[in-house]
């Protein structure tokens, strides 16, 4: 009976089985969303790009992911970076802080702040690639809950545009720079 | 005792069996269904495709009309041309490198002259095309071809359709961004090993 019981229960082998949905995609889409320290930046990364405006609200998230993939492609390499973790703390604290303290520079120093970092969150993902099921898979999945991380920051960001919104941005920014300080402090230890 | 209780189980067991799809994300749907829904299996494909749609997105209408007729032909070529010559599928490097391409000039959101546009079209019909599986037997190939060639343009056009609802609705914006995610998914293609 009990052989009985698991030839009915028995299913298909799916050692690799849709991997391209599955082990490569989920795994690519998790990798920054269960992780605060990717979350406080991405999220960050959106908030900034709100608080500065046009052109900055998209320029930001369209330069991220872009350079992101550098930082990806620098580890499939198998090159060094160093401080990779230190790195993205700084990111959220950076950006956080930049967020909090009202900061306005230029377009091409905001771009170039976020295109530094993204470089090392990019070197993070990266590594995990030659071991995914579907490489592939896990690329499109870590480059679409990025974009999406930056999107939710940016709908946050946006209340920018309501009476005292600026301040509950500005708050956001606080927090995010209190998480990078302590995930910084855990890098660092 | 034994040999009373074997039948109902092999019956059991007979009943039980369903197609090992150990390497196959929709397991063994036939060459038709198999060649239609190969783009949602294959992630590069589907990369090629969405940079093509996100693209022709950005463009006015006539350019959207030119190059989706200059993609689907292409597409019917370049399956039906995949039959004849024997070529494997594009590495990643072609993949990566042309959805890196098709991201960028989606990013720019410039209008592109009819060539350029409908040859950028045919080359990602061409690289999508010749993505797909090969099944030896040539009925199997033939099923495998049609639905390859519907599976292309269908999910082309979908994107395509999504990508200019969500643009109508937002702004050029929009695939500006999916332009850079295709573009960044691209680059990691790209720079995959073989």
């Amino acid at each position: 009976m009990l052989l009985a019981v698991m030839a009915v229960a028995a299913g298909p082998a799916f050692g690799h089985d849709g991997d391209a949905a599955g082990g490569g995609f989920i795994a690519g889409f998790t990798h920054p969303i269960f992780g605060w320290d990717h979350v406080a930046a991405m999220v960050a990364v959106g908030l900034w790009g709100a608080f500065l405006g046009a052109p900055a609200i998209w320029i930001l998230p369209v330069a991220f992911p872009l350079v992101m993939a550098l930082g990806g492609a620098v580890a499939l390499a198998g090159l060094p970076v160093p401080a990779v973790e230190i790195g993205i703390a700084l990111s959220a604290l950076v950006i956080g802080l930049m967020v909090a303290l009202a900061q306005r520079p230029p377009l091409a120093v905001a771009a170039a702040i976020v295109a530094l970092f993204a470089i090392f969150h990019g070197y993070a993902h990266g590594l995990e690639m030659p071991t995914a099921a579907n490489p592939v898979a896990y690329a499109v999945g870590f480059v679409i809950a990025t974009g999406l991380l930056h999107l939710a920051g940016i709908a946050v960001g946006l209340l920018v545009k309501v009476p005292k919104g600026v301040v509950a941005v500005r708050a956001g920014g606080g927090v995010i720079a209190v998480a990078g300080a302590w995930f910084l402090f855990g890098a660092l230890a | 005792v034994r040999r009373r209780a074997a039948a109902p189980l092999a019956c059991l067991a007979a009943l039980a069996v369903r197609p090992a799809s150990a390497h196959d994300a929709f397991g063994d749907i036939g060459p038709f269904h198999g060649g239609l829904a190969h783009p949602l299996a294959d992630p590069a494909q589907l990369l090629v495709l969405a940079g093509c749609a996100v693209l022709l997105a950005r463009q006015p209408i006539a350019g959207i009309r030119l190059g989706f007729a200059a993609f689907a032909l292409a597409v019917v070529v370049a399956v039906a041309g995949r039959n004849i010559v024997d070529a494997g599928a594009p590495g990643s490097v072609v993949s990566g490198g042309l959805a890196v391409l098709l991201g960028a000039l989606a990013i720019a959101g410039q209008p592109l002259p009819g060539g350029a546009l409908a040859g950028l079209a045919a080359a990602a019909a061409c690289v999508a095309g010749f993505a797909l599986d090969r099944p030896a037997e040539s009925r199997a190939a033939a099923l495998a071809a049609a639905g390859g060639m519907i599976g292309l343009v269908v999910v082309t056009l979908l994107l395509l359709t999504g990508f200019r609802l969500l643009r109508a609705r937002l702004g050029g914006i929009v695939c500006a961004v999916a332009g850079a995610w295709v573009a960044a998914i691209g680059i990691m293609v790209a720079a995959l090993p073989g």
